[in-house]
C-alpha cells in the first residue's frame, strides 16, 4: 500500500523516535509528565462513570460513538511542529494544525462507521485523569462533526496500522476479499497502549465493501 | 474431440481429473487435507474452497475439527506476531470451521470470574464481547487484527462442551454455510448469542 498522505518533512522523521519506540519530550516534561498516567491496558473495560453530566444525558448512540472514538484512537496524536520550548506531544500548540484536523476528520468518520458497525472497541477515560479527559472531549467533538457526514454506502470498517511495522492490512478473511481501502488518514503519532505498534507513521484506513 | 494420440489423451485425462476444479465435488480426502494445513499456511489462502468442502461433508468434518481442539498456550498476539503462532492458529481455524458450518459458538466461564483475573483491558473486552456474560475461546479486535485467547481452563471447558455437543447432536445436525454478517463473524470469533442484545 502506498503513502497517499505523506506530508513531507515536518522536521519529525524517524529521529523523533531516537531509534526506539518512544516519543522524546522536552527536558523536565518527559518522565514527570508521564508520572501517574495509567497504563491504558490496566484500565477496567468499563469506565467508572461518565465524565460529565452532559455525557450522561447524551443519547445512547452518541455515547457509543464517543466511546468508540476514544477506545480506538485514545493513543493517537497529530504530527508535531516542535516549536522551541513546546515540543511535547501533549501540548496542543505543538500540534501540526493540518494533521490535527486530519485526525479529527478520521475520528468523525469512525463515529459514522459506528452507526453501521458495532464490533468496535469502546472505552472511556478515568474521571480523574486530565489527559484522558482531554482526549475524551476531542472524541465528543469528532462525534459532533460526524453529524454532517455522509459516508459512502459500504464503508463500515476501519483498520489502524503502523506503516512498515506488522500487518499493513487486515487478513482478507476478516471482511472478505472484496473489501478495499476507500480512504486513508495519517500519518499520526501512536504512543501505544493498545494493539497497534507505537510509532510516528500511524494510518487509519477506511474500508469499503461494494453493497 | 479428435484423438490424435491415444496415449496422450489418456495422460491428459488422468491429469485433468486430478486437478481441483469448481465442477469437481470435494472428497473426504480433501477435507482431511485442508484440516492438516489449517493455520500452517505460509501465505494467506482463499478459505472459500475449504469452507465449502467442510459444509459438503458437514458431519464428518465437524467430528474431525473437534478432534483437532486442544488448549493453546497463547494469550494474545498482534499483527507483528503473524505467522509465529501457527500451532495456535490451527486450533483457532478448527473453531472457525465449526462456527462457519454450524452458525453457533460455544462459550464457557463467566464474566465475573474472568474479571477477577484482571486481564489487560483489551483482552477482557473482546473475550466477553459476543455474549456479555460467557467467555469466548478467542476473539479478534477487527480494527487491529489482534487476537485474544481465553484462559486455559475456559478453553478446556469449551472443548469438552463441543465434544458433548457432537456426541449428542453432531451426526444429525443441519450443516450449512454461515458467511460474515453483522452478528456472525466466523473469522473474528464473534458470533453473538441468540437473545443477546448487542449495543445498537
Amino acid at each position: 500500500m502506498g503513502n497517499p498522505h505523506d506530508t513531507g518533512d515536518l522536521g519529525i522523521g524517524d529521529d523523533l523516535l531516537d531509534g526506539a519506540d518512544h516519543v522524546p519530550f522536552a527536558p523536565g516534561l518527559g518522565p514527570d509528565l508521564l508520572a501517574g498516567l495509567p497504563d491504558p491496558n490496566t484500565l477496567p473495560a468499563t469506565p467508572q462513570a461518565a465524565v460529565t453530566g452532559k455525557d450522561a444525558r447524551a443519547d445512547p448512540m452518541t455515547l457509543h460513538q464517543q466511546r468508540t472514538v476514544y477506545g480506538e484512537t485514545a493513543g493517537l496524536y497529530p504530527q508535531l511542529v516542535n516549536q522551541p520550548g513546546k515540543n511535547s506531544v501533549y501540548n496542543r500548540s505543538n500540534w501540526n494544525p493540518g494533521s490535527a484536523a486530519d485526525l479529527q476528520t478520521a475520528r468523525a468518520w469512525m463515529a459514522g462507521v459506528r452507526l453501521r458497525n458495532h464490533i468496535v472497541k469502546e472505552s472511556g477515560p478515568h474521571p480523574s485523569n486530565g489527559l484522558e479527559k482531554m482526549v475524551w472531549q476531542d472524541a465528543a467533538n469528532a462525534v459532533q462533526a460526524s453529524k454532517g457526514l455522509q459516508l459512502p454506502a459500504g464503508v463500515k470498517n476501519f483498520f489502524i496500522r503502523q506503516d512498515g511495522v506488522g500487518a499493513q492490512a487486515p487478513d482478507p478473511k476478516l471482511w472478505g476479499k472484496d473489501a478495499k481501502v476507500y480512504k486513508s488518514f495519517g500519518p499520526f503519532i501512536n504512543l501505544g497502549g493498545g494493539d497497534v505498534p507505537k510509532g510516528t507513521k500511524t494510518y487509519i484506513d477506511f474500508y469499503k465493501v461494494e453493497p | 474431440m479428435k484423438i490424435v494420440n491415444g496415449r496422450w489423451f489418456a495422460a491428459l485425462t488422468v491429469l485433468a481429473s486430478s486437478l481441483p476444479t469448481a465442477a469437481r465435488a470435494c472428497s473426504e480426502a480433501d477435507v482431511a487435507g485442508y484440516i492438516k494445513q489449517m493455520g500452517y499456511w505460509k501465505t494467506v489462502p482463499d478459505p472459500d474452497p475449504m469452507l465449502a468442502c467442510f459444509v459438503e461433508h458437514g458431519a464428518m468434518t465437524a467430528g474431525l475439527l473437534i478432534k483437532e481442539l486442544h488448549p493453546v498456550n497463547g494469550t494474545a498476539y498482534g499483527t507483528v506476531d503473524q505467522g509465529k503462532h501457527q500451532a495456535d492458529e490451527h486450533v483457532l481455524w478448527a473453531l472457525r470451521g465449526l462456527y462457519y458450518m454450524t452458525g453457533q459458538d460455544i462459550r464457557a466461564g463467566s464474566a465475573s470470574e474472568l474479571r477477577k483475573l484482571k486481564l489487560p483491558s483489551d483482552r477482557e473486552y473482546w473475550l466477553l464481547f459476543a455474549s456479555g456474560d460467557k467467555v469466548n475461546f478467542f476473539a479478534i479486535h477487527p480494527s487491529t487484527d489482534a487476537t485474544y485467547i481465553a484462559p486455559q481452563d475456559v478453553q478446556a471447558a469449551i472443548i469438552e462442551a463441543w465434544r458433548s455437543w457432537y456426541a449428542k447432536d453432531g451426526g444429525a445436525f443441519s450443516y450449512k454455510a454461515h458467511p460474515y454478517d453483522d452478528t456472525h463473524s466466523w473469522y473474528e470469533g464473534i458470533i453473538e448469542s441468540p437473545g443477546y442484545t448487542p449495543p445498537p
